[in-house]
C-alpha cells in the first residue's frame, strides 16, 4: 500500500493541482464574466491600498531624514544671532544623508546656506513658509516629492530644511548613464507590473484637481479600459498626487486571466508529465530493469523538453535576461537553445544522456574478439565487419563533429553577450549559464564520441564472436551512414576542418580506450576519473575555442560596422531626418510653444529627442525649437552637434515649410557629413507655432571607436559588444592616408603594399601591420572608385589569451568545486559520508595554506591598484584642471568676477575642443557653462555645484578638490580648481570630470585584474601541484603499510617493507616486518599441525566409509564360500545374492570414491545465460523414470541467471536426490519459482519425513548426513554452487511434513552476456 | 544486445542531430533571393502581416544590425535576429501590412509603417529594412521596428 502510494502521489498532486487550476481558471473567467463589478471594485481597494503603502514608506523615508538633518542643525554650535556657520550646516545636512535624497537648508529669509545629494528643481514661490508640508513637483524632465521641515528654535522659525527626492522620469531614456531610480519606477513593478497594469503619475494642479478631467471625462470605464484613480497624500494630509492605473475592462481581464492560467497550466502538466515520467519509470525498473529503464527515462525526459519548448516554458519575458533571446539564441536544438537558460537546460539534458549511456557500455563486459582458429567464415566476417564497423563510425561521427563545431560556434557568434569582456572578470547569471550550458554540451559531445567508439568496438567483437546475431548493427550502420550522407548532402558542413575532425576522432579513440582501461582496473575509480578526464579535456576544448572565436567575432563586428560606415548613408540618414522631423513636428511641442511656460518650453528639446528615433540610434545630433519669430526656445544637442538655427536665421527660411539639406562640416577639427531639416510645427486648428530644426550626423565611426561614451541613447548600440581592444580608424584615397582617429596615424601614410590594387569594392581584406610600435589587423574595404577604409583592431598578444584562459579556468574551477561540494552533501545525506584519504586531506590542507595568502594578496593588490587608479585619474584631472584654468585666465586677462559671467556653453566647448577635455565653469556655487550641457539639460548633473566641492574649495580655500560622482550607474572622478580673482578671493569653481576617460580606466582596470586573477590562479596550480607531491611524499610510505597490512589480512604474509628510512616511520616498517615474519612461523607451524590433523581426519573418514561395504562383502564372500564347502542345490541362489551384495558394495565403494573427488575436485566454471526451468526440467527428467511425481508451478516467462549449467543441473539432482531419498516410496516433489524484483525464488518441497531443528541446524555441514551410505557432502557442494554466484539457499522443514528448499539466485541484466 | 544497440542509436540520432541541424545558418550562400529586392521586401510584408518571421529572416545576412522596440539595438546574428523577431510577433497581431517607400537602387531600402495590437492596446509603428548585396546575391543586413 505504502509503495503504491509513493507511485501516485507524486503525479496525483500535480493531476490535482493541474485540475484544480482548470477548476479555479474556468472559476475566475464565470466571475469575471458574471460578477466583474465586484472584481473591478476588489482591484481597486488593493491597488489603493497598496499604491497608498508604498508612498508613505517612500515619504516617510525621507521626512525622517530631513528631520534628522533639522535636528542636527538645531544641535549645531551657534553666534549670538543663533546661526550657525555655514561649514557647520553642510555638515548638519550631512548627518541626514539617504542615497539619492536632496537635502538643503534655507534660512529664514529663503536663501540656501547648504546643500546635500544630487539636486532637484528649484521651489515653488512661497514654499517657505513656516509650515510642515510636502508636494510633488512636476517637471518636464523629472519630478521631485518635495517635503519641507521648518527648523523651529524658541518656537521661532529659523530656517527650513528642505528634502527633494526623485519621483518619476517623464522620458523613456534608458541606459546606463539615466539609469531610473526613480519611486514611480518601482511602484510599477511592485504594483503595476504584478497586476498587469500600466500606472500613469499625475500631479494634483489647479487644472486637474477635477478627477474627471484626469480620464477624459468620468471616472471608470473608457472603452475596454478602467481607469482607477489613487490619491496619494502629502505629510500635511494633502492629496498631492493621483496615480492613474487603466486596468483592463472585462474582456482585456479575461485575456490576461487566461493567460496567467494558461501558464501556471502549462507548469502544472509539465510537473505532471515529469513525474508520471519518473514513477514510471522506477516502477519500469522493478521488472524490467537495465539500459530500458534509463531510455525510457531519458526519451521521456526529452520529449518533456520539446513540450516545453513547444510550449515556450519557461517563457522570456518572465525571468529576464537568463531566457532573453536578445542576449543568446542559437537555432540549433530546434528551439531548445534560444537562450543562454535554454542552452543550459539542454546541455545538462544531453550531458546526462550520454554519461548514463557512456556508463553502461563502459562498466558492461567487454567481449574479447575470440578466433576460433581456421574458421574461414570468422576471417570473411572480420573483414565484413571491419568496414561496417569503419563505416559506423565515419557515419554516427559526422553528426557529432556537426554538432559539435556548431555549438562552439553558436556560443560565440549567436550572442551579445562579451565573453572577453575583461571588466566582468567572474560571468553573471546569464553568461555563467551560456558558458556551463556550452561546457556541458562539449561534454556531452565527448561522451558520444565515446560511446560511438566504444559501440563500434563492442558491435564488433560482437559480430566476429557470433555473426549471424550481428545482423542488426549492420541495417544500423548502413542506416547511419545513409542518413549522415543525406544530411550533409541537405546541409553542407561549412565548419571544422578535415584536420580538426581527425583530431577530436583521435581524442574520442584515446578517451575511450582510457575510460575502458580504468574500468577494467576496478569498478570505483573508472567512472570518477573518465568523469574527471572528460570534463577537462571539454573545458580545455571549450577554452581554446572560445578564445579563439571570440576574436574572430570581433573580426566579424569590425567588418560590419565598417560595412555600415562606407555604405552610402543619404538612404538611411535621410529617413531618420524625416521620421525624427515628423515625430518631434507632430507630438506635444505645439502645445508647449503656444502655452509659453518658460519651465516645459525649456526642456522641450530634451524631451522631444528622448522619444524620438534620435534618442534610440544614439546619432550625434541637435534638436532646437522655434518660437514663430524664429527664436530659440529650446536647444539640446547629443555629442558635439552644430547649433543650426544660430546659424541660419528664420528670416532667410520660409517659416512654414518643411525642407531638409546636407552638408559637410568640421567638427573638432574633424569633416563630417551632417543632415539637417526644418519642420513647422502647427496647432490642432492649423495654427502656426513655431518649428523644430534637427541636424543629425552618421557618426557610425564614432560609436566604434568607443567616443559614444557620453551620447544619451537609449540604449546604446555597442553597449553590450564594443571592442575592449584598441581600434582605428583611417580613411585613404589614392592609396595616401587622408583622416585618421589616432596620433598613431599619420597624415599621408601609404597603404600597405598591393592593398589598394587588391580590393574589390564590397570585398574587405584583413591585413596584419603595426602602428607606433604596436601590432594591428586591420580590415580594408573600398567604398569608393578611390577611397578605402581601414579600421586596425589591437592584435591579441600574450596577455590576452592569458587573460581570458584564465578567465574561464576561474569560472571552470569554481563551477567543478562547486559540484564536488554538493556530491559531497549529497553523500553525507544518504549517510554514506566520504572519507577523504590521507593524501586528499593533506592536499586539501595545502591548498587551503596557500589559499589564505593568495586571497589577502590579491585583496590587498585589488585595493592598491584602485588607489593607484585613482590617484593616478587625480594627477590627471589636476593637471587637466590646471590647463583649463590657466585657458580662462589666459583668455581673461585680469580675472574680475563679470568676466566669468562671458563664457557660455560654446565657449567652453570650443576650450574643451582645444584642450581634448571636458569643463564646467561654476561661478560661485552655480553652473555657469559647460562643454557638455546636454548632462545638465537632461538634469544628468546639478546645476549646483556638489556640496563636498563647495565646502573644500570654496569654504576651506583648497587648490584642488576631487571627489567621486555617479551619473545613472557609472561612477567617475571630478577635479576641482578655483578661480581666483586678484585679491585671492575665489570667484569661481573649474571641473573637469573625467568621464570620458572613464572607460578607459575600467578597461585598464580589469586588464590589470585579470592579468592578477590569472597569476593567482597559477600560484594556486603550482600550490596544488607542489602540494600534491608533497602529500604524496608524505602518504605514500602510510599508504604502503595501509596495503601491506591489507595483504596481511588476505594471509600473504611474504611481505616486504624496507625502504631502509631511519625515521619513525622507518622504525614502524622494521616492526611490521618484525611482526609478519613472526606471524609467517606461527602460520607455518599451524599449517603443518593442520595438515595433519586434516590427513588424519581425512583418513579415518575414509577407512571407516571404506569399511562400512567391506563388512557385507566379507560376510558374503566367507557366506559364499560356506556355502561351497557345504556343496547343495542352492549354491548358485547363494552366488547368486552374494555377487549381487558385492557389487552393491562395490557401486557403494564407488560412489564414495566419486563424491570424495567431486568434493575436492574445482572443475572450471563456464558461466553463462541459463533458463533455470530448463535446468530444473532437466534434473527432474531423470526422477522421472524412478515413478518421482513432479509438479512445478513456474512464473510466466524464461527466467534466466548466469551461471554454469551443468553445475547447475548437479545441485538441483542433489537436492531431489536427497528428496527421494528421505521418502524412499510414493515421492512427490513439487517445484515452484517466483521473482522478486531482481531475485529469483525457486522453492522445492517434497513429501518426505521431514528433520528435527537439530538436524536442521547441521544439514550444510560436511561429512554430516542422516544416511548410512552417504557421504554428507551432497548438500555442501549444493550451497557452495549457489553462493558462487551470489545466491543464497535456504531449508524449511517440520518433521512429518516435509522439506522446502528454497534458492535465491540473482536474475540476469538484459544486457548481460 | 540488439536492443541495447538500436536504443543507443536512436538516443544519439536524437541528440546530435538537432545540435547539427543549426549549421546551416552559420552561411548565407543560400539565404538570398535570386528574384531581387523586390521579393525580398514582399516576404518582409508577408512575414509581419502573417506574423511569422520566418518568411524573411531566412534573407537575413551573418550580422544583422538590428532594432527591434523594446530590445536592446545593435547587431545580432542571423539566429538570434530570427529568435528576437519571433519573440516579438509573438505578443503582437499585425493585421496587414505594405512598405511605403521602396528604393531599389544600389542600396535597397523599404519604409513603411501600420498599426499592431499588443495586449489590447493599438500602436503605431515603423518599419526600416535596408539591402545589401552578398556574395551571391542581396540580404537583408538592417532591420527596424520602431
Amino acid at each position: 500500500m505504502k509503495s503504491v502510494l509513493a507511485f501516485i502521489l507524486p503525479p496525483g498532486i500535480f493531476l490535482l493541482l493541474l485540475a484544480g487550476l482548470f477548476i479555479a481558471g474556468d472559476r475566475s473567467l464565470g466571475e469575471a464574466d458574471s460578477d466583474w463589478p465586484r472584481i473591478s471594485r476588489e482591484q481597486r481597494q488593493t491597488l489603493d491600498a497598496q499604491l497608498r503603502q508604498l508612498f508613505a514608506a517612500y515619504q516617510d523615508e525621507a521626512h525622517a531624514a530631513s528631520q534628522k538633518a533639522a535636528a542636527a542643525i538645531l544641535m549645531t554650535g551657534r553666534d549670538a544671532t543663533g546661526a550657525a556657520s555655514q561649514g557647520e550646516l553642510f555638515a548638519a545636512l550631512g548627518e541626514g544623508g539617504l542615497q539619492g535624497l536632496t537635502l538643503e537648508y534655507y534660512d529664514t529669509a529663503g536663501v540656501l546656506n547648504a546643500w546635500t545629494g544630487p539636486g532637484g528643481p528649484d521651489l515653488a514661490p512661497g514654499a517657505l513658509n513656516g509650515m510642515h508640508r510636502s508636494y510633488l513637483d512636476e517637471g518636464p524632465i523629472n519630478s521631485y516629492l518635495v517635503i519641507i521641515v521648518p527648523v523651529y528654535r524658541n518656537e521661532r522659525v529659523t530656517g527650513h530644511v528642505v528634502a527633494k527626492r526623485l519621483f518619476t522620469v517623464n522620458h523613456p531614456v534608458d541606459n546606463r548613464f539615466i539609469s531610473s531610480h526613480a519611486a514611480a519606477t518601482s511602484f510599477q513593478s511592485i504594483v503595476g507590473d504584478e497586476a498587469g497594469l500600466e500606472l500613469q503619475f499625475r500631479v494634483l494642479t489647479p487644472r486637474n484637481d477635477n478627477r474627471a478631467s484626469l480620464t477624459g471625462g468620468a471616472e471608470g470605464n473608457t472603452g475596454d479600459a478602467e481607469t482607477f484613480i489613487v490619491p496619494l497624500k502629502s505629510v500635511d494630509g494633502r492629496d498631492i498626487v493621483y496615480v492613474l492605473a487603466p486596468a483592463p475592462g472585462r474582456g482585456s481581464y479575461i485575456e490576461l486571466i487566461r493567460g496567467e492560467f494558461s501558464r501556471w497550466e502549462g507548469l502544472a502538466l509539465s510537473g505532471f508529465l515529469i513525474s508520471l515520467i519518473v514513477v514510471a519509470a522506477w516502477r519500469f525498473r522493478k521488472s524490467a530493469g537495465g539500459l530500458i529503464y534509463q531510455s525510457v527515462l531519458l526519451g521521456s525526459l526529452w520529449v518533456l523538453r520539446y513540450l516545453l519548448v513547444a510550449l515556450d516554458l519557461p517563457g522570456n519575458s518572465e525571468v529576464g535576461d537568463l531566457f532573453d533571446p536578445g542576449l543568446f539564441a542559437s537555432s540549433f536544438g530546434y528551439g531548445a537553445a534560444k537562450s543562454a537558460g535554454d542552452m543550459f537546460f539542454s546541455g545538462a539534458l544531453l550531458a546526462i544522456t550520454l554519461a548514463v549511456l557512456v556508463r553502461k557500455v563502459v562498466a558492461a563486459e567487454v567481449p574479447p574478439v575470440v578466433s576460433t582458429g581456421g574458421d574461414v567464415r570468422i576471417g570473411a566476417a572480420r573483414a565484413v565487419a571491419g568496414v561496417a564497423g569503419f563505416a559506423l563510425l565515419i557515419g554516427l561521427l559526422g553528426p557529432l563533429s556537426r554538432g559539435f563545431f556548431a555549438v562552439i560556434q553558436s556560443v560565440v557568434f549567436d550572442s551579445r553577450i562579451d565573453l572577453n569582456d575583461p571588466r566582468m572578470v567572474y560571468p553573471g547569471l546569464t553568461t555563467g549559464s551560456l558558458l556551463f550550458g556550452a561546457l556541458l554540451l562539449v561534454f556531452a559531445l565527448f561522451l558520444g564520441g565515446m560511446l560511438f567508439i566504444l559501440g563500434a568496438r563492442r558491435s564488433l567483437c560482437r559480430f566476429i564472436r557470433d555473426g549471424a546475431r550481428g545482423r542488426g548493427w549492420i541495417a544500423i550502420a548502413a542506416a547511419s551512414v545513409a542518413s549522415s550522407l543525406l544530411f550533409d548532402l541537405l546541409h553542407p558542413n561549412p565548419l571544422g576542418t578535415p584536420v580538426q575532425r581527425l583530431a577530436m576522432l583521435t581524442g574520442f579513440i584515446g578517451l575511450s580506450y582510457l575510460a575502458v582501461g580504468w574500468s577494467r582496473q576496478g569498478t570505483t575509480p573508472g567512472p570518477a576519473r573518465t568523469f574527471l578526464v572528460v570534463s577537462l579535456s571539454s573545458a580545455a576544448v571549450l577554452v581554446a575555442a572560445l578564445d579563439s572565436k571570440v576574436h574572430d567575432h570581433d573580426k566579424v563586428l569590425i567588418e560590419a560596422v565598417v560595412r555600415d560606415i562606407a555604405r552610402p548613408e543619404s538612404a538611411w540618414m535621410a529617413y531618420v531626418l524625416n521620421e525624427s522631423l515628423t515625430t518631434l513636428s507632430e507630438g506635444a511641442a505645439a502645445r508647449v510653444l503656444r502655452a509659453g511656460n518658460a519651465r516645459a518650453t525649456g526642456k522641450l528639446a530634451f524631451g522631444a529627442w528622448a522619444g524620438s528615433i534620435l534618442a534610440t540610434e544614439g546619432n550625434t545630433c541637435s534638436v532646437t525649437f522655434v518660437d514663430i519669430e524664429g527664436s530659440v526656445v529650446s536647444h539640446f544637442h547629443a555629442g558635439p552637434a552644430p547649433h543650426w538655427s544660430r546659424e541660419m536665421p528664420m528670416d532667410e527660411m520660409p517659416r512654414s515649410t518643411r525642407f531638409t539639406s546636407r552638408e559637410s562640416r568640421s567638427i573638432r577639427g574633424r569633416t563630417s557629413p551632417w543632415y539637417k531639416g526644418y519642420a513647422p510645427i502647427f496647432t490642432p486648428d492649423s495654427q502656426f507655432a513655431g518649428g523644430v530644426w534637427v541636424g543629425i550626423a552618421p557618426n557610425d565611426a564614432e560609436k566604434i571607436l568607443g567616443q559614444d561614451l557620453d551620447l544619451l541613447a537609449s540604449p546604446q548600440k555597442f553597449e553590450n559588444r564594443r571592442p575592449v581592444r584598441k581600434v582605428l580608424l583611417a580613411e585613404y584615397s589614392d592609396g595616401r592616408l587622408v583622416s585618421g582617429f589616432d596620433d598613431d596615424l599619420s597624415i599621408g601614410r601609404r597603404l600597405p603594399a598591393g592593398t589598394d590594387s587588391g580590393l574589390v569594392e564590397a570585398d574587405g581584406r584583413w591585413v596584419s601591420e603595426y602602428f607606433g610600435g604596436d601590432e594591428y589587423e586591420t580590415y580594408y574595404l573600398r567604398t569608393t572608385g578611390r577611397t578605402v577604409l581601414g579600421v586596425s583592431l589591437e592584435s591579441l598578444d600574450a596577455g590576452w589569451h592569458f587573460y581570458s584562459y584564465s578567465r574561464y579556468i576561474l569560472f571552470f574551477t569554481s563551477i567543478f568545486l562547486l559540484g564536488a561540494g554538493l556530491y559531497g552533501l549529497w553523500r553525507a545525506t544518504r549517510a554514506r559520508p566520504s572519507r577523504p584519504s590521507f593524501k586528499t586531506t593533506l592536499t586539501a590542507a595545502f591548498a587551503v595554506v596557500s589559499l589564505i595568502p593568495v586571497i589577502l594578496l590579491a585583496y590587498y593588490n585589488r585595493v592598491s591598484l584602485q588607489q593607484e587608479a585613482e590617484r593616478s585619474t587625480d594627477e590627471f584631472l589636476k593637471s587637466e584642471t590646471d590647463l583649463v584654468l590657466n585657458e580662462i585666465q589666459g583668455r581673461m586677462g585680469m580675472t574680475v568676477p563679470y568676466e566669468l559671467a562671458g563664457y557660455t556653453d560654446e565657449t567652453l566647448e570650443e576650450i574643451a575642443g582645444v584642450l581634448n577635455t571636458q569643463v564646467h565653469l561654476y561661478n560661485g556655487a552655480y553652473l555657469i557653462g559647460s562643454s557638455r550641457s546636454e548632462l545638465f539639460v537632461a538634469e544628468l548633473i546639478d546645476r549646483r555645484l556638489p556640496a563636498g566641492a563647495f565646502a573644500g574649495v570654496c569654504l576651506s580655500g583648497m587648490n584642488f578638490y576631487s571627489e567621486e560622482q555617479t551619473v545613472g550607474s557609472v561612477r567617475y572622478l571630478v577635479g576641482y580648481r578655483p578661480v581666483r580673482a586678484q585679491t585671492g578671493e575665489v570667484i569661481g569653481v573649474v571641473a573637469v570630470p573625467s568621464l570620458s576617460r572613464q572607460g578607459m580606466i575600467e578597461t585598464d582596470l580589469a586588464r590589470r585584474d585579470v592579468i592578477l586573477y590569472g597569476i593567482y590562479i597559477l600560484v594556486l596550480a603550482v600550490a596544488l601541484v607542489v602540494g600534491t607531491g608533497i602529500a604524496n611524499q608524505i602518504a605514500r610510505p602510510v599508504r604502503r603499510l595501509t596495503m601491506a597490512a591489507r595483504q596481511v589480512a588476505t594471509g600473504d604474509l611474504d611481505v616486504r617493507l624496507e625502504t631502509g628510512r631511519r625515521d619513525e616511520i622507518g622504525e614502524l616498517e622494521t616492526a611490521f616486518q618484525g611482526m609478519t615474519s613472526d606471524l609467517k612461523t606461527v602460520q607455518e607451524r599451524m599449517v603443518k599441525v593442520e595438515r595433519e590433523l586434516a590427513w588424519k581426519e581425512m583418513a579415518k573418514q575414509v577407512a571407516h566409509e571404506i569399511k562400512n561395504p567391506l563388512t557385507p562383502m566379507r560376510l558374503s564372500v566367507q557366506h559364499l564360500v560356506s556355502a561351497y564347502q557345504k556343496g547343495g542345490a542352492g549354491f548358485a541362489e547363494v552366488l547368486k545374492s552374494v555377487s549381487s551384495t558385492v557389487l552393491e558394495q562395490i557401486d557403494a565403494l564407488s560412489r564414495i570414491a566419486s563424491e570424495f573427488s567431486a568434493f575436492a575436485r574445482l572443475p572450471e566454471r563456464r558461466l553463462d545465460l541459463c533458463a533455470v526451468h530448463e535446468v530444473i526440467n532437466e534434473a527432474a527428467g531423470l526422477y522421472h523414470r524412478e515413478g518421482v511425481r513432479f509438479a512445478t508451478s513456474f512464473v510466466p516467462g524464461e527466467p534466466r541467471v548466469k551461471a554454469d549449467r551443468e553445475e547447475l543441473r548437479r545441485a538441483f539432482i542433489n537436492i531431489f536426490r536427497n528428496s527421494v531419498q528421505a521418502a524412499q516410496s510414493d515421492v512427490s516433489i513439487s517445484v515452484s519459482t517466483r521473482t522478486e524484483g531482481s531475485i529469483l525464488v525457486i522453492s522445492i518441497t517434497d513429501n518426505g519425513p521431514g528433520m528435527t531443528r537439530e538436524i536442521l541446524g547441521r544439514l550444510f555441514e560436511p561429512n554430516f548426513s542422516t544416511k548410512t551410505d552417504g557421504m554428507g557432502i551432497g548438500l555442501t557442494i549444493v550451497r557452495k554452487t549457489i553462493e558462487d554466484l551470489n545466491g543464497s539457499v535456504g531449508v524449511e522443514s517440520t518433521p512429518g511434513e516435509g522439506t522446502t528448499v528454497r534458492i535465491r539466485l540473482p536474475l540476469a541484466d538484459r544486457d548481460d552476456g | 544486445m540488439q536492443q541495447t544497440i538500436i536504443t543507443q542509436a536512436l538516443l544519439l540520432l536524437l541528440a546530435f542531430y538537432p545540435a547539427a541541424a543549426g549549421q546551416n545558418h552559420f552561411h548565407s550562400d543560400d539565404s538570398t533571393s535570386p528574384d531581387g529586392p523586390a521579393s525580398i521586401f514582399r516576404a518582409i510584408e508577408q512575414g509581419l502581416a502573417r506574423g511569422d518571421e520566418r518568411i524573411f529572416s531566412v534573407f537575413f545576412s551573418r550580422t544583422v544590425s538590428l532594432n527591434v522596440r523594446g530590445n536592446s539595438p545593435g547587431y545580432y546574428s542571423a539566429n538570434q535576429a530570427g529568435q528576437v523577431l519571433r519573440h516579438f510577433l509573438a505578443s503582437r497581431k499585425i493585421p496587414s501590412f505594405r512598405f511605403t517607400t521602396l528604393e531599389s537602387d544600389d542600396h535597397p531600402f523599404a519604409t513603411g509603417s501600420a498599426t499592431m495590437t499588443v495586449g489590447g492596446r493599438i500602436e503605431r509603428f515603423q518599419v526600416y529594412a535596408g539591402l545589401t548585396r552578398d556574395k551571391s546575391g542581396w540580404v537583408i543586413s538592417q532591420f527596424n521596428i520602431y
